[in-house]
């Protein structure tokens, strides 16, 4: 079985002493020059010779940022003050923590049971008493002697009489980080998507000119809101982006539709707080909805299969809104207040946006994607051409609610497709007509709201497949 | 051959043990300081005096603080405290160990 110990330096007996010795000295050097505060020393205790290399570096980095969050939350100030995170002999860190020992120890004990694998670390607490120093010990805390990681006995028995083999204990210890690292990748992961489906919101808006959109120059369209209410509801977003990238990221269930149904009641939060922030503006209600699924199911997608794979994407998104037309549109008749999709199904037969969801997105992926990832020059010109591409292919519902007839959609198309046959934005004439479509759109109080939302999701997968390394 | 001096060697980190050494005159007199004593103390002092023996130490009090150190590291910091007690090298000696 291959273990995280197949490479590293081996190290003698030796090696491991002079460290301690290394070690000692610095607490007492910290110790010394800050009697008032309390010394946090960390290490890992890794059993066998190899105590040191990539995998172990960035399990107690990653593991000491979550004990650095215990001592934030718990407002204890402290300063790093030395660490050698790829000495041979291992990794270590020296904190100096204002609070008293025992206090700390509360940390730390709270943080070894934050997971399996943190038991491997070992956080010395250390006091100077008036010259004395003094290192608190688990019975001093009334902790339990530590236990073997394989029989649970007294670790120090186990340890004493060489119980178990070093093998064994490597690969016990191996299968503890590795867990652990895959759990940080895919927090990673989360945390990347989260950051990128916030940039899609404000890349979104900030592009101009956009006819029906709000956009930095003018929002005639949309009286009641301009580019500053965008960046409120995009910013109050950010937490439910993030619990969408976990939920792909980290769901461990193949029921993709318990997924979705999860999310939108996440949904249903960030929808009441982007009121609160908008003065009950809808910004962003649409692009709550289907940024929403797109990123879980982006995240979804990267924790199967490690790479951006388009057809995977829809057919999860597809699998996650299996059952959106029946249970949203099902019973309109019964209900009391019909949103404009909900009301254009029932008179027009139109399924909307959520027609688009249940498909998978067909016209973002179609249309609006490669029309992304063709194009050149800078942001603002990628993400008008993909906003014309998409507009072109969409039923969109804001605009036909605006305009109270299906024939708007007609009008609409035939001012984009001048648009495109005179170069699109890349020539004169091009931009040109886009600015005059925007003052139609203005005038006649038109919108291209489920464009925008598109656009959004565009821009979102985009980034990730530009952000993605190589290869993938 | 007697101890020159007093020294120490080791620490009190976990898995180390503390060896302090000083002149005696009533053989080899260790005082045991562990955890795990009663299950290990008798081992712990047969590496110690089989260290000092090694060395030539005949007459020595040995100040042991445990902390759960396996036989290697207990010998290891045992010819360090010797050496120092005998003002020899600051080395260990190789051929002990």
């Amino acid at each position: 079985m291959q273990t995280i110990f197949d490479h590293g330096k081996y190290q003698d007996i030796i090696a491991v002493l002079q460290n301690k010795d290394e070690r000692v000295a610095v607490q007492n050097q910290l110790l010394k020059c800050n009697p008032s505060m309390t010394v946090v020393a960390a290490k890992l205790n890794i059993p066998g010779p190899i105590k040191n290399n990539s995998e172990i570096e960035s399990f107690f980095a990653a593991g000491l940022s979550k004990f650095e969050e215990i001592l934030l939350e718990t407002g204890f100030n402290f300063i790093c003050k030395k660490e050698w995170l790829d000495k041979d002999t291992g990794p270590e860190r020296f904190y100096l923590v204002q609070a008293s020992a025992i206090e700390i120890k509360a940390c730390t004990s709270r943080f070894e049971e934050l997971k399996p694998s943190y038991r491997l670390f070992d956080l010395d607490v250390l006091t100077n008493n008036n010259g004395v120093i003094k290192v608190l010990s688990r019975s001093d805390a009334d902790q339990p002697a530590r236990k073997c990681l394989i029989c649970g006995r007294p670790a120090k028995e186990c340890g004493r009489s060489r119980r178990h083999s070093v093998e064994d204990l490597q690969r016990k210890v191996s299968i503890l980080i590795s867990t652990n690292l895959l759990q940080c990748e895919k927090e990673k992961m989360a945390n990347w998507l989260t950051q990128l489906a916030l940039q899609a919101l404000l890349y979104e808006v900030s592009a101009w000119p956009k006819p029906g959109l709000v956009d930095p120059v003018e929002h005639g369209a949309h009286l009641d809101m301009d580019i500053f209410t965008f960046i409120n509801s995009s910013v109050s977003l950010r937490n439910y982006l993030h619990q969408a990238a976990l939920i792909g990221t980290m769901s461990r269930s193949d029921d993709l539709s318990l997924l979705f149904e999860e999310l939108r009641e996440y949904g249903k939060r960030a929808e009441k707080k982007m009121f609160s922030v908008t003065d009950n503006v809808n910004t962003h209600k649409g692009a709550i909805f289907s940024l929403g699924v797109i990123v879980t199911a982006v995240g979804y997608s990267l924790q199967h299969l490690q790479k951006f794979d388009p057809d995977n994407i829809q057919t999860i998104i597809k699998h996650m809104l299996v059952n959106l037309i029946n249970d949203d549109l099902k019973h309109l008749e019964q209900k009391e207040y019909l949103t404009a999709g909900e009301k254009q199904y029932l008179k027009y037969g139109l399924s909307g946006i959520r027609g688009e969801a249940h498909a998978g997105y067909p016209t973002v992926f179609k249309y609006g994607l490669p029309t992304l990832l063709t194009s050149v020059g800078d942001w603002n010109s990628r993400i008008l051409m993909t906003f014309l591409e998409l507009a072109l292919h969409i039923e969109d519902s804001t605009l036909i609610k605006r305009a109270g007839t299906l024939t708007i959609q007609q009008w609409k198309n035939k001012e984009i497709k001048e648009c495109l046959s005179l170069g699109g934005i890349e020539t004169e004439a091009g931009w040109k007509k886009l600015n005059e479509i925007e003052k139609k759109f203005s005038q006649q109080n038109l919108s291209l709201g489920g464009t925008a939302d598109l656009l959004i999701v565009t821009i979102f997968l985009g980034l990730v497949k530009e952000g993605m390394p190589d290869g993938f | 051959m007697d101890v020159k001096k007093t020294a120490l060697a080791g620490t009190l980190e976990s898995s180390d043990i503390q060896i302090t050494l000083s002149q005696g005159n009533n053989g080899i007199s260790i005082d045991l300081d562990s955890s795990v004593e009663e299950l290990y103390g008798d081992q712990i002092r047969k590496v110690i005096t089989d260290t000092l023996t090694a060395y030539g130490i005949d007459n020595a009090n040995v100040k042991a603080v445990d902390k759960g150190a396996l036989d290697c590291v207990i010998k290891a910091r045992t010819m360090a405290a010797a050496q120092r007690a005998l003002d020899t090298a600051d080395q260990p000696d190789w051929e002990v160990f």
